[in-house]
């Protein structure tokens, strides 16, 4: 600080006061030196790991941005709005603060940052000093360290002097010490040294921590991801633009397997890939098994079942005005009942397809076979708890020649009316879609798909035609106004995710190494002996990761020492020959 | 009785041996220390007199014989289930439950065979198992109320067996080890490091080293794990990292432990605090473990029950 206001003040060679900028160099060598220590201090380490579990619990206990809207503002502004009932007025400072989306918040990204420049500055601090004590290591000690070494111990010896420390020797030789011998008069040292090496197994677990971090940044940087829903039969490019890497892929079949529950036991697709107009890969992707091409990655992402292909032809031309396969991911309500005449005898069992909407009922003029009546039959949801709120379905049915004899039947009851017994199994929701493009009277149609009870898929068009609705079998055209309209039947989609993960590879390599480090680090009792063998005694000291190792090492000396003395045979093999100075 | 219903029954037994083998344990430090006797007086009458309550001699060996017993017809059950459903009982809440349990108890029971070996004051170590061995006991208690033990197929992201298996068996075993590190981290702070608060349990210094050790062995199989699950979420989804709850809490509970490896070697974390941090690392591997399956939503939640 001296040296900075000094500095301050001294007069420039201009005669004028220096300005002040920012600091002098004395004092940024103190910064940087300060910064280098903190950073490569425990201290800091432990600091920046509880900041980010308690970054990582936030972004467990609050809700986060659905990733698939992370980059679209009016989505995300939208799922806010919904957050507000939890969260109410501070929704927003909270979402400014980044806490909806924590991992992307710039102050969880610079802790990160900050935990890379950490480990760099913690590894280029002590890698010297550890390359240093592995690759030169003390080898001689004065006399008071086997006096005053906290693991030392003293061991009786069958031969005094050089055949003493020669027997010392094999025993540590065969306990994967690399022993380095030297005699100074009637005293011989000796320097043990085990698995110096591993003191590098700590680095390895903090260079792997930073290999995560940069294949992530190269996963975000080079990786690429895009989802599909392609139907059967169909195929679509990867990438929306012009690329130079641009496929098609083609899907031949997409295949579902459930059990008796709805619960689903597969799913899998056949895929084609095409480059630059030609056949490259052909496969089958499943969950767990993509199908691979070129560095990219098929996978399958899933799985849609109901889907309609409609084709619509000009009469007059041939020509086909309209081919599509429709994903029909919305629902509508449609009620499922049974009629039977007064006998018992079965007169209509279907679901009902709705086609018009009357306040808030939807349904649909039927005529029930046999009896030549036509009946408006629709469901409505009941409020339970106000609006707004979901409650149960009910059946609205009108005998049409009596429009002020209608009756309403909940899930599951049954009535007798005018000689007809009906019953309302259920409601139930079937596929539909509202879209925009197939020729008829109206910009915007909506279809849905039911099946009869015999389980043929049937399609309803509603809007098409004269503001009405048209009922299309499979391959059974139906011709309005000069146009052919066919629905060639029900199809399946796949939901492919192409993806392209040039950093996933790095991942492994840092994983390998985080855990080769923690085995390395964790398990392999390294440990640095040194002793001294005079002619009344041998002393054994060192250094130990852990003193239960010093004393378990030591004590398996000591047993082998006194087993040679017992047999009074000091001999003792040496494996791997003489490895004295 | 088919394997089902035979791993179920088995199942059933485990439970209840764990359960004499946790109040065996628990008995341990828990034995009254004063036992009241009658005794006749030279007048005729009775009196009543108070004597040392000593733990009896045959509580010890029968808490380590019963864990033992029920690791083996819980091993048992386990076999059974994987014979019924054709695969690993790794795949929803009651298997990954008892798989949890089983392995706290089979970690528990090699610790106890191990520290017979090295740990300076056997047998007070044993005492860690009045805390070890009824988590494992809570463990099986959840599985029975909460969750359906029915055989059920497997979702298709489920459909990979070995890579599954490695992952979900390399966590639990992790949380297992975990889970003894948290034992002796409790036992510690009851203990104390300092004076010898509770003679009936091991001294401070020892369950330090046991807390330690387990986690030298829980942490490395912690990182395995995970990263056996990233590997399986790029073969499932694609990616290996994703910010799935279930992924960040896991990541979460590993940042905790690394913590307290750091922690430990600085002078003013050594004890107490390094002690509270396996504490809350455990308190974080039940989070993640049970919070995050059953109540926040995930890709992991096919995993709930």
């Amino acid at each position: 600080m001296a040296s900075v206001d000094t500095a301050q003040h001294q007069p420039t060679p201009t005669g004028g006061a220096k300005p002040a900028r920012g600091v002098g160099p004395a004092r940024a060598v103190e910064l940087i030196v300060w910064a280098w220590r903190m950073l490569a201090s425990a201290q800091f380490a432990i600091a920046l790991i509880g900041c980010l579990v308690v970054a990582g619990l936030l972004a467990v206990l609050l809700p986060q941005v659905p990733v698939q809207i992370r980059n679209n503002p009016a989505a995300i502004d939208a799922w806010l709005v919904l957050r507000e009932d939890s969260f109410g007025p501070f929704t927003e400072p909270l979402h400014r603060m980044g806490l909806f989306n924590v991992v992307a918040a710039w102050w969880f990204l610079s802790a990160l940052g900050l935990l890379a420049a950490a480990i760099t500055v913690y590894v280029l601090d002590r890698f010297l000093d550890v390359w240093r004590n592995v690759t030169q290591p003390r080898r001689q000690v004065p006399d008071s360290f086997f006096e005053r070494a906290a693991n030392r111990v003293a061991l009786p010896s069958a031969e005094s002097g050089e055949a003493g420390a020669r027997q010392i020797e094999a025993i540590l030789s065969k306990r994967r010490f690399r022993v380095r011998r030297v005699a100074r008069g009637d005293t011989v040292y000796l320097f043990a040294d085990r698995f110096a090496w591993a003191q590098f197994g700590n680095f390895a677990t903090h260079i792997a921590l930073v290999l995560f971090l940069v294949g992530g940044l190269v996963s975000y940087l080079g990786g690429y991801t895009n989802a599909l829903l392609i139907a059967e039969g169909t195929a679509s490019p990867i990438f929306a633009v012009s690329h130079p890497n641009q496929m098609q892929i083609e899907v031949l079949d997409a295949v579902a397997a459930f059990d008796a529950t709805g619960s689903p036991l597969d799913y899998r697709s056949e895929l084609v890939i095409y480059q630059g107009g030609e056949e490259v890969a052909r496969g089958t992707t499943t969950v767990n098994d993509p199908l691979l091409y070129g560095g990219y990655r098929f996978h399958q992402g899933g799985y849609f079942g109901e889907g309609a292909a409609l084709r619509v032809r000009d009469v007059a031309t041939g020509n086909t005005l309209y081919a599509e396969v429709l994903a029909l991911t919305g629902l509508v309500p449609a009620p499922v009942i049974v009629v039977r005449d007064a006998g018992g005898n079965v007169l209509l069992d279907a679901a009902i397809v709705p086609t018009d909407l009357i306040e808030d009922v939807r349904g649909s003029l039927i005529a029930v076979p046999g009896t030549g009546r036509e009946f408006w039959v629709g469901v409505r949801q009941d409020d339970e708890d106000g609006p707004g709120s979901a409650g149960a379905w009910s059946l609205v049915v009108f005998d049409r020649g009596q429009t002020d004899a209608g009756f309403v039947l909940t899930g599951g009851e049954t009535l007798r009316a005018d000689g007809l017994e009906w019953t309302f199994v259920e409601a139930i929701g079937l596929p539909a879609l509202v879209s925009a493009g197939l020729p008829g009277d109206s910009d915007r149609t909506q279809t849905v798909l039911s099946q009869t009870p015999d389980g043929t898929p049937f399609v309803t068009v509603l809007g098409a035609v004269d503001d009405s609705a048209m009922t299309l079998f499979p391959d059974q055209p139906v011709v309005v106004d000069g146009r052919e309209y066919v629905f060639e039947g029900r199809r399946e989609f796949a939901g492919i995710e192409v993806r392209r993960d040039p950093g996933a590879n790095l991942i492994w390599v840092a994983a390998g190494l985080l855990v080769a480090g923690l085995v390395v680090t964790f398990y392999l009792p390294r440990m640095r002996l040194w002793a001294r063998v005079r002619d009344d005694e041998a002393v054994v000291a060192g250094l130990a990761e852990r003193r239960g190792v010093f004393q378990s090492e030591a004590e398996h000396l000591r047993k082998e020492l006194e087993a040679a003395r017992m047999d009074g045979n000091p001999e003792i093999e040496m494996p791997g020959g003489d490895m004295n100075d | 009785m088919d394997a089902e219903e035979f791993a179920y029954a088995a199942f059933i037994v485990g439970f209840v041996v764990t359960a004499i083998s946790g109040l065996c344990y628990l008995a341990l430090p828990l034995w009254p220390r004063v036992a009241y006797r009658t005794a006749a007086t030279d007048a005729g009458a009775t009196m009543t007199v108070t004597a040392p309550g000593l733990v009896p001699g045959w509580i010890g060996p029968a808490a380590t014989a019963n864990s033992w017993l029920a690791l083996a017809v819980l091993s048992a059950s386990i076999a059974a289930r994987w014979v019924a459903g054709g695969r690993p009982p790794l795949s929803n809440m009651w298997e990954f439950t008892v798989a949890f349990g089983w392995a706290i108890l089979l970690f528990y029971t090699l610790f106890e065979l191990r520290s017979r070996l090295d740990v300076e004051d056997w047998p007070g170590a044993r005492v860690v198992g009045a805390v070890v061995v009824p988590v494992a006991l809570g463990m099986f208690a959840v599985s029975l109320i909460y969750f359906p033990s029915d055989v059920r197929p497997l979702v298709p992201a489920l459909q990979s067996s070995r890579i599954l298996g490695a992952h979900v068996t390399t966590m639990v075993l992790s949380y297992a080890a975990l889970s003894v590190s948290f034992g002796a981290a409790v036992l510690y702070l009851v203990q104390g490091s300092g004076a010898r608060r509770f003679d009936r349990l091991p001294a401070g210094d020892t369950l330090e080293v046991v807390a330690n050790r387990s986690v030298l062995i829980g942490f490395p199989l912690l990182t395995i794990g995970v990263a056996l699950g990233a590997y399986w979420a790029y073969s499932a989804w694609g990616r290996y990292w994703g910010w799935d709850p279930k992924e960040t809490s896991a990541l979460v509970t590993w940042l905790i432990y690394a913590g307290y490896l750091h922690a430990r070697n600085l002078r003013g974390w050594k004890g107490q605090g390094s002690a509270w941090l396996l504490v809350a690392g455990f308190g974080a591997v039940l989070f993640t473990y049970f919070a995050v399956n059953l109540w926040v939503s995930g890709l992991h939640s096919y995993a709930g029950v």
